[in-house]
């Protein structure tokens, strides 16, 4: 066979004997060996003087295109490969562009000079065999810089009327691939009636490209091309009612299920299509139907794979249609996922998990009930033993749970937990605890529940999951000397997890004296029980269990002489943690009993607003990439998908996980810090009387906000205190005038302004009352002011602070502000066009500052129209032709007054996006400078919020 | 969007690899092929062609990715797609990339994917695109191959004379 092969081949001979070589090499060594050969050999035909015949840069080329695939490094034969593509000859012309698709990564410097070669094959060759390869290869490359040069052309043959349906459908694909990479390269309403022509072409093959290229397009701008409904409808009909197709494209007697699938994707895009009343509808729900009911299980393999491919992409558009679709299709849908659930057939089972649990997702009440009937299919598959089965019921169990079965389907969890593999094991143990958490009132099934998830599988329990208990213990007071009592007996046992002993001794030193008073469980007990486990358990819980100790000491008199000689031993301890908490807690019996009360008395409740972090490690799960995906959980995070589409970008979407204690505390709680042992813990004296601070940061942070973009008004104002300011700017040159007012009853004694300005600025402070040099008095009514000259010279992020400090009668005052200034202080606007700024915009992607912010109120024509005033008002030009109604954009220059080698100053471009979506906003900030992205980013940022 | 598609044989050698969304520095081709090769090779047939492997999509960055495999004889057939296509599309992809090199070397096996690599590639170019669906139709695609293969040998005979290649 193999004589037989040589025979027949096309490939040159010495590619055939290579290949022969590798095949009969007997270890993976031996591959090697030949490989590293033949490398070294073409390395050295390739730089040897001598020119190579076509046929041996094509066989050269061809070999190292194998040893590529078999995974080998090939890093060399660029300029060969560059070569063979702009020849003349098509056999050359192939096996460059082939090459060039495995061998060329993007970013590669030689792609700059095949670019020519590729445009001339495109446009100006006539000739489709050339613009096929040259399509194929520029889809399969993706390089940034291929599709930046050559998209227009790309579009180009996309739309003339002359190409032939096997080019067209390939410039679909290469310009879908160019959607993805430059999203705003593409104008949508030009663009939308060319896709219209190419939907009416008659060709499938040409449909099914198109439809790729829609479905890239309409992901990010699904508006835009609500116009193709119709069309799409159209030939859905025709493919799904009407069974119309070339036998060609009849698949297994299916006609073109890819095109239906396709199709079907793209009317997901758009839920609220069924209400439209256009008159498609109609048509649509019998196609729907028609799918729904006529696909039956058949006997071929391939036509059971394809039919079902159409019906449970159409179950899925009715899924997405949700309730404003169809009832009855609804309820069929369901009832065919109820069935599919059940069979045997594993790919079916696993498609009929995966789709009744985005089903379940949706929440709707209408088929909660009948979902949940479901229960023992599940969970009967989750004992299948095929992982992926297992995962998607696992999934679809966690969807279906609610209140009301919550405890059941926790417990089945837990039953089967016990017997699962490794694989599985982590996420099963995150879902019960949030289901467990979410889900019940009763604290103590929750804490037992969490206490056997840590028995069976405790290497998996992460520390996000047992602090929630704590937090939940702490605020359900009721239920804290029940918890208590578990926790000493689960830490009586010699064998408990290191993690149990990590919650017993937070709990019993927070809660311990609720249970002190009974038998057996002393203050002295509990810190017997829990000293046992010292050796075993990490740094971590060996700190808390340190804290724990401490506060027994200060409850229980009994205890205190062994609390002082085990701490004593750790006064020396190699561990700096350790080390600091046990001379720390030592040296509290030297302080007043007031202050040891104080420091440690038990942890206030912690805020409960806040999204359970848990969740929040669930959601990084359900992350997306290129296209959107319709079926987010809940429907709702449609929208907000918008703002974070780019390539691989995922922003969690909601706030930083709820950390330590809340932050309004005023006395600093030294043993608030189960969370987070690095913290620098000093036991502070509380001072004589309350320091007051700034009231209310949020407010603090909008006047903030305001005053980046504004030149003059009230940066911090309460009760006591004004503090105006004045600035204005000219380049890298500033003047800032601070007028603090005392607005109080009484005079300020030891007033100071405390202004230690940076390195970034070169500064001159006039200061009339001198408060910024010592502390004065600042009579009632009378106001200090401070002017600062400042020059910008450094590229910087954060804004000066400063602190403004003074005693009154009852009080002493300690505010920490921000001078408003940023780059864009010493910004000078830019106009530019749209693709100048498109062309910076892609220039400067490597240094991008970017966030998702959360705003107060929706975004509106109104909340716009400020925001594009505010930009303004920070001296950048807005570049309205990028812009949409809900982004804004803009271009300005950071001057500085530093001078370069060549004695000129040196300035820096920045862009900034700012798009809005719902209640979020994306705001990506790019300039030359990394240091100065950050800056921009947080100025707008500020302003955004203050809007 | 597929993002690859790796041929393997039983015995875990590559014999087609087709990478789509670019590796990140850290993976080496040969780490997916492996990877990929005992995740596919510990399943038994009866399994369901679908699978996801949490390491290798977390090291990957590719985000959610669902291995689409076929098994036939000696070789595995598998896709690495995202979450918007439709896995049982895939799989009939797999068919029709198999029928469409079934057809280009009347009845295919595993020497013809080592010897005649280019040919596969050139099948497999007219089948998938840039990670995405090109073409369906198994006659439109062989009709495609054969085409290429025309001119490939029309240039031959214009260019340098054909005896360089043994036919």
């Amino acid at each position: 066979r193999e004589i037989h092969h040589a025979k027949m081949a096309t490939q040159a001979r010495g590619l055939q004997n290579f290949i022969s070589d590798l095949r009969n090499s007997k270890s993976k060594e031996d591959e090697s060996k030949r490989v590293a050969k033949e490398l070294a050999n073409i390395r050295g035909k390739f730089t040897s003087s001598s020119s190579l015949s076509s046929y041996q840069k094509k066989k050269y080329v061809w070999k190292l295109v194998y040893i590529f695939m078999l995974g080998y490094d090939v890093d060399f034969g660029h300029a060969e490969v560059v070569s063979l593509v702009g020849s003349a000859k098509y056999s050359e012309k192939q096996v460059g562009y082939v090459a060039m698709s495995l061998l060329l990564k993007a970013g590669d410097s030689m792609m700059n000079l095949i670019v020519n070669s590729i445009r001339n094959d495109l446009v100006s060759s006539h000739n489709d065999a050339h613009t096929s390869l040259a399509l194929t290869s520029i889809a399969n490359v993706s390089g940034i810089e291929l599709m930046r040069a050559l998209h227009v052309e790309v579009q180009r043959v996309l739309v003339s009327p002359n190409a032939t349906p096997a080019v067209r459908k390939k410039a679909a694909l290469c310009l879908l691939r160019l959607v993805r990479q430059l999203p705003d390269s593409i104008a949508s309403a030009e663009f939308a009636p060319h896709i219209a022509t190419l939907l009416q072409d008659r060709h499938l093959g040409v449909l099914t490209s198109t439809m790729s290229l829609l479905i890239g397009l309409a992901s990010k701008h699904p508006a835009e091309y609500m116009g193709m409904i119709p069309y799409v409808v159209h030939i859905l009909q025709a493919l799904a009612l009407k069974k119309q197709a070339p036998p060609d494209y009849m698949y297994y007697r299916t006609p073109s299920p890819w095109l239906q699938i396709k199709l079907l994707k793209f009317l997901q895009y758009f839920p609220e299509v069924m209400m439209s009343g256009e008159t498609y509808v109609p048509t649509l729900k019998q196609c729907l139907a028609r799918i729904l009911n006529d696909t039956d299980v058949s006997d071929s393999i391939n036509k059971s794979n394809a039919d079902h491919g159409v019906l449970f992409e159409a179950i899925s558009c009715i899924i997405v249609f949700g309730p404003s679709g169809d009832a009855d299709l609804q309820t069929a849908a369901l009832r065919l996922l109820g069935k599919f659930i059940g069979v045997k057939e594993p790919n079916i089972r696993y498609l009929g998990l995966n789709a009744m649990a985005r089903l379940a997702g949706l929440h709707n009440e209408a088929n909660k009930e009948e979902i949940k009937a479901q229960q023992n299919v599940v969970v009967h598959s989750l004992k299948d033993a095929d992982i992926s089965v297992r995962r998607r019921a696992l999934n679809l169990l966690f969807e279906m749970t609610d209140h009301t079965n919550a405890e059941s389907i926790v417990d089945e969890l837990i039953t089967y937990l016990v017997a699962a593999d490794a694989g599985i094991r982590e996420q099963m143990v995150l879902k019960i605890a949030v289901l467990s958490e979410k889900f019940t009132k009763n604290v103590r099934w929750y804490v037992d529940t969490i206490l056997k998830l840590i028995s069976i599988s405790g290497d998996h329990v992460s520390n996000d999951v047992w602090h929630r208990v704590i937090v939940i213990v702490t605020n359900n007071p009721q239920e804290q000397e029940y918890v208590a009592e578990t926790m000493f007996e689960v830490c009586s046992s010699k064998n408990c997890h290191p993690k149990a002993v990590a919650v017993g001794s937070y709990v019993l030193g927070e809660f311990g004296l609720l249970i002190a008073e009974r038998p057996g469980m002393s203050g002295e007990a509990q810190m017997q029980v829990l000293e046992q486990h010292w050796p075993l358990v990490d740094g971590q819980t060996k700190g808390i269990m340190m804290t724990a100790f401490a506060k027994m000491a200060n409850l229980y008199e009994e205890v205190r002489p062994a609390v002082t000689a085990f701490l004593t031993k750790f006064t020396g301890h190699v561990d700096v943690d350790l080390q600091q908490r046990s001379n720390e807690y030592l040296s509290l019996s030297s302080l007043g009993p007031d202050v040891v009360e104080d420091i440690l008395r038990e942890m206030p409740p912690f805020d409960t607003q806040k999204v359970s972090t848990l969740e929040l490690a669930l959601e990084e799960e359900h992350s997306d990439t290129h296209d959107k995906n319709v079926y987010k959980k809940g429907g709702q995070q449609q929208e907000e998908e918008n703002g974070g589409e780019d390539e691989g970008g995922r922003e969690p979407p909601r706030g930083p996980p709820p950390r330590g204690p809340p932050p309004q505390e005023e006395v600093p709680n030294l043993l608030g810090d189960f969370e987070s042992t690095e913290e620098e813990i000093t036991v502070g004296v509380p001072a004589a009387q309350p320091v007051v601070g700034i009231p209310d940061q949020a407010a603090a942070d909008r006047s903030f906000g305001k005053m980046v973009a504004s030149p003059q008004g009230v940066l911090f104002q309460d009760a006591h205190v004004q503090v105006g300011l004045k600035h204005e700017y000219r380049g890298s040159q500033g003047r800032i005038q601070m007028f603090v007012g005392n607005m109080s009853q009484t005079p300020f004694k030891n007033f100071t302004i405390v202004l230690p300005l940076p390195g970034y600025l070169r500064t001159d402070v006039k200061d009339e009352l001198g408060a910024t040099k010592g502390p004065v008095h600042l009579e009632v009514g009378k106001q200090a002011r401070v002017m600062i000259m400042a020059e910008a010279i450094a590229p910087f992020s954060d804004p000066p602070a400063f602190t403004i400090n003074f005693d009154t009668d009852a009080s002493t005052h300690s505010y920490d502000l921000k001078l408003p200034l940023a780059p864009t202080s010493f910004s000078e606007p830019v106009q530019v066009d749209k693709a100048g700024f498109m062309g910076r915009w892609q220039q400067l992607a490597d240094k991008e500052a970017k966030e998702i912010v959360t705003i107060s109120r929706p975004v509106d024509p109104s909340f716009m129209e400020t925001l594009r005033a505010a930009m303004a008002g920070m001296k950048f030009a807005q570049c309205a032709a990028v812009d949409g109604p809900a982004t804004c954009s803009g271009c300005g220059t950071y001057k500085t007054g530093a001078k370069d080698a060549a004695g000129n100053p040196i300035s820096v471009g920045c862009l900034v996006r700012m798009e809005g979506n719902g209640d979020k906003f994306r705001i990506t900030a790019r300039t030359l400078h990394p240091t100065v992205s950050a800056g921009v980013l947080k100025a707008f940022k500020a302003v955004v919020q203050s809007v | 969007m597929i993002k690859s598609i790796l041929i393997i044989n039983n015995h875990g050698a590559p014999r087609l690899l087709r990478i789509y969304s670019p590796l990140p520095p850290t993976v080496t081709p040969t780490d997916l092929v492996r990877t990929v090769f005992l995740a596919c090779a510990s399943r038994p047939d009866s399994f369901c062609n679908y699978l996801q492997i949490p390491g290798l999509e977390s090291s990957l960055g590719w985000g959610p990715i669902n291995l689409v495999y076929r098994h036939y004889a000696t070789l595995y057939f598998v896709f690495c797609v995202d979450q918007t296509e439709s896995t049982l599309g895939i799989l009939d992809l797999i068919q029709v990339l198999v029928e469409s090199l079934d057809r280009t070397f009347s009845n295919v096996c595993e020497l013809d994917l080592i010897f005649h690599s280019d040919k596969v590639m050139y099948v497999l170019d007219e089948i998938v695109s840039g990670g995405m669906v090109l073409e369906t139709n198994i006659g439109s695609v062989l009709e495609g191959v054969r085409e290429q293969g025309k001119l490939s040998k029309g240039s031959l005979r214009m260019g340098e004379g054909g005896d360089e290649y043994r036919r």
